[in-house]
């Protein structure tokens, strides 16, 4: 990893986004102290924490595979932050029931269970109680939802969000999958072989990708060859699929003519594949619309979109 | 820190394990005036009856190799590929215990059943004896080896119309192959070096190297040959191990 | 096909334990002769119980063991914690040679070692002649149970645990049973070890396996040397090392699992 800095905002979520190996794992364990950078500051409301050690930190992480302590029972795994801050036991009770409550789990029910017996939905509401009773300063989540299953995940991530609007902690989340980054994020910062490619709020960057990279990272891009005006020689820009038109009615700035090839069915939306001059280019279309179109596989078609919408025009070389 | 952890260990183990087989080394390149020799090594091959022990308990080891893998193959076969996990689990832990049980009490269990049917000390009764020991040290690589392959590989290739000749040749042997060669290099190395089985079971048949290193060292005072040998099992021995890595390595295990 | 493989290898598993099974009939044998069955009787674990040579062989198989188990997890505890999950080959190829060399080679070469040094035979070589091939044997047996769980401790680390807290609240609780389990098996092979005990001995000091090899050697001169008084001495070595030996193999077998 090098060069990067990260300004995260007090208060927010911020998702860090990229594929697997790109060193958000790493950049999270530098956060949290546990990893120690060979250069470089780590500064917490602007103190250096750079030498201070994990357990000195006050942040809550929750572990890709969760991490909770298997030879403990729930009560156990959450109360362990109270006790080894010396908290009385007493206040331990009550501490670990609201937390509990908070994440959605009945302490008659679940304080004495142990971890091997609960699903994974359940296991991690108890990875996010523990880091959240000892109210740290921020919230570390390191791909916690890789192991459920869609329903599951999007719950969660639903209650994710609820409890850090009412926390109002200051998160970061990373992930590789674009999906749980556009339902979760305030910010969204788009690493890439331990670089920072984009950093910004979630609709900025999504709008307006600084590259082709942050552009096909986050969302869905078709890429097209182009020539540019003033530039020597070709690039490539990106067009959104639910940003072309399939027969517009108006006047558009980029008209192509093309065939369908195939159409996926998406639930709400329709996805046409239409092949243009030797490139297929992918168009979402909401459901109701597509059954106005009338196309089929094999239709002729005309594609439109406004020169305003290409993006990450700035990848030409 | 981390480094100051790993000192007991080894400490210990330079002390009580390199020390004592550096001196092994030196013992066997020394005379018994302590002046540098080969004579120890020459001594091996041309004294007739070293070297007649030699031979016999290497045709012993080919032997024991021979018969476990004819015995532990079809086993391995089976728990690698056929068993269903219970099965597995079980047959699992019944090949592997006898590794952890001492060779002085099996060599004993082993001569209850033979005198029961009759089979004194002699040639056949040892190689029963090394045989009943050593099969676990077959089966368990041929298993590994094995367990290896992909789940559905026989389905697959039954599915796609091989016969059993077909599936044993062609999709099992490949795979067992790694297994059987590691296997029968430790049943050769064990056997080969074996002594407690000889002496207790082997009767006047019984006098293989191992055997033969413990009359040198212990009842005839002649540590020069005694370390000669002793090195030259040693090396063989850790030959074979740094073969079989390599060639485990290439498996993924 | 199937049908044919799975009933040979059920047999070849029973015969694994046939001979034991021989072995614990004939301790009730009334023959001193291990060639029929002429009747039940205890007479031989009745004179095992009267056997003073064998109770003293009993308690330094067992005063050895205890020792040599104790001593080389400890020091194979530390070792496999330093290492923790990382790759260490060079350490690695130190540490195994003891466990593939052949035991008679190590045998001869602590031997002489201890007749160069002027060493006392007795339990001290017998104890560190076992804990020589213990300690490398514990050490594999650890990494594989595990003593090291860095997530666990990473995250016990974020919850505000020191190092030594982490130490004492996560990695010693989850260690544990493989620390026992690594105990217990280099308990039993120092317990039952019998040719690097032949070697590392002096004159007075013995253990059982080598009270029982002295007595195989001249069997039926006296009623102790019998063949099945000797194999009534052997029966609670052979529960000893089966339950040992079993125990060790489930819980290690489940750990590889995980």
């Amino acid at each position: 990893m090098r060069g990067v800095s990260l300004v995260v905002r007090r208060g927010r979520i911020t998702v860090v986004l990229g594929p697997s190996g790109c060193g958000k794992t790493t950049l999270l364990k530098i956060i949290a102290g546990l990893v120690e950078p060979d250069e470089g500051k780590v500064l917490f409301d602007g103190k250096d924490y750079t030498r201070v050690p994990p357990e000195k930190r006050g942040i809550g992480m929750v572990f890709q595979d969760l991490a909770l302590f298997p030879h403990m029972s729930v009560y156990d795994n959450v109360a362990f932050g109270l006790r080894v801050r010396g908290v009385k036991e007493e206040e331990v009770r009550s501490r670990v029931r609201e937390a509990l409550e908070l994440v959605g789990l009945d302490p008659t029910m679940y304080a004495s269970r142990k971890i091997e017996e609960l699903s994974g939905g359940e296991q991690q509401r108890v990875a996010l109680a523990r880091s959240l009773v000892i109210e740290p300063n921020v919230l570390l989540l390191d791909e916690p939802m890789a192991h459920l299953d869609y329903k599951i995940k999007q719950r969660l991530l639903g209650e994710i969000r609820r409890l850090q609007r009412l926390l109002g902690i200051t998160t970061v989340y990373v992930t590789h999958d674009q999906a749980e980054a556009m339902s979760i994020a305030d910010e969204v910062v788009v690493m890439s072989n331990g670089v920072v490619l984009q950093h910004g709020p979630q609709r900025e960057v999504y709008e307006r990708p600084l590259s082709l990279d942050v552009a096909s990272f986050f969302g869905e891009a078709n890429l097209l060859e182009a020539k540019f005006a003033g530039i020597e020689g070709e690039g490539l820009v990106a067009i959104r699929p639910e940003d072309i038109e399939i027969n517009p009615e108006e006047e558009l700035d980029v008209v192509y003519e093309g065939v369908v090839e195939d159409l996926v069915f998406q639930g709400p939306l329709i996805r046409v594949d239409v092949r243009v001059n030797g490139n297929q280019l992918k168009v979402l279309v909401g459901r109701r619309e597509f059954y106005k179109l009338g196309v089929g596989v094999g239709s002729k078609v005309r594609l439109g979109w406004k020169i305003s919408d290409v993006k990450g025009a700035k990848a030409a070389r | 820190m981390r480094g100051l952890l790993l000192l007991p260990f080894l400490t210990f183990l330079g002390i009580f394990f390199y020390l004592p087989f550096t001196l092994l080394v030196y013992y066997s390149f020394t005379d018994r005036e302590g002046r540098f020799t080969f004579e120890n090594y020459i001594e091996i091959f041309r004294n007739p009856s070293y070297l007649d022990t030699v031979a016999y308990s290497l045709l012993v080891s080919l032997l024991v190799i021979a018969l476990t893998l004819v015995a532990a193959l079809p086993a391995a076969v089976y728990v690698a590929v056929f068993a269903n996990s219970w099965e597995r689990a079980v047959l699992l832990v019944a090949f592997i215990t006898p590794f952890w049980i001492d060779f002085l009490i099996r060599a004993w269990a082993m001569k209850n059943i033979l005198y029961f049917f009759d089979i004194r000390e002699g040639f056949l009764a040892m190689i029963l004896g090394l045989v009943y020991d050593f099969l676990p040290y077959m089966f368990l690589p041929i298993y590994l080896a094995l367990s290896r392959a992909p789940e559905n590989m026989i389905s697959a290739a039954r599915v796609l119309g091989a016969g059993w000749w077909t599936v044993i040749s062609q999709v099992l042997l490949p795979y067992a192959l790694p297994g059987i060669f590691a296997g029968a290099v430790l049943v050769g190395l064990l056997s080969f070096a074996e002594f407690v089985i000889p002496s207790l079971l082997g009767g006047t048949s019984g006098f293989t190297v191992g055997a033969l290193v413990y009359t040198l060292i212990l009842k005839g005072d002649q540590w020069g040959v005694g370390s000669a040998l002793s090195v030259l099992v040693t090396l063989l021995t850790l030959a074979a191990v740094i073969l079989l890595g390599r060639q485990i390595k290439g498996g993924g295990a | 096909m199937r049908g044919l493989l799975r009933a040979y290898t059920f047999v070849l598993m029973a015969l694994l334990y046939l001979p034991v099974a021989f072995m614990i009939v004939n301790s009730f044998n009334e023959d001193p002769f291990m060639e029929g069955f002429r009747g039940p009787s205890l007479r031989w674990f009745e004179l095992a119980l009267r056997d003073v040579q064998a109770a003293v062989g009993y308690f330094n198989s067992f005063t050895v063991a205890l020792a040599s188990g104790l001593l080389s997890v400890s020091l194979a505890f530390l070792a496999a914690y330093a290492v923790g999950n990382r790759r260490v080959t060079l350490f690695d190829a130190l540490a195994y040679p003891p466990i593939v060399i052949p035991e008679i080679a190590e045998a001869v070469a602590l031997f002489m070692m201890f007749h160069t040094v002027g060493a006392e035979m007795g339990w001290l070589t017998v104890m560190i002649g076992h804990t020589a091939f213990n300690v490398a044997f514990a050490y594999v047996t650890l990494r594989a149970t595990g003593v090291r769980f860095e997530n666990l401790e990473n995250a016990a680390r974020t919850l505000g645990a020191g190092g030594l807290r982490t130490f004492k609240d996560v990695v010693l609780p989850l260690a544990f049973p493989g620390v026992v389990v690594a105990i217990a098996i280099t308990f039993l092979l120092s317990f039952t070890n019998f040719i690097k005990t032949l070697f590392t001995t002096g004159p007075g000091f013995y253990t059982l396996p080598l009270l029982i090899w002295n007595r195989a050697k001249r069997p039926g001169v006296e009623e102790f040397t019998y063949p099945n008084a000797l194999n009534a001495l052997f029966v609670p070595l052979v529960l000893i090392s089966l339950s040992i030996a079993i125990a060790y193999t489930v819980y290690v077998m489940s750990k590889r699992k995980e």
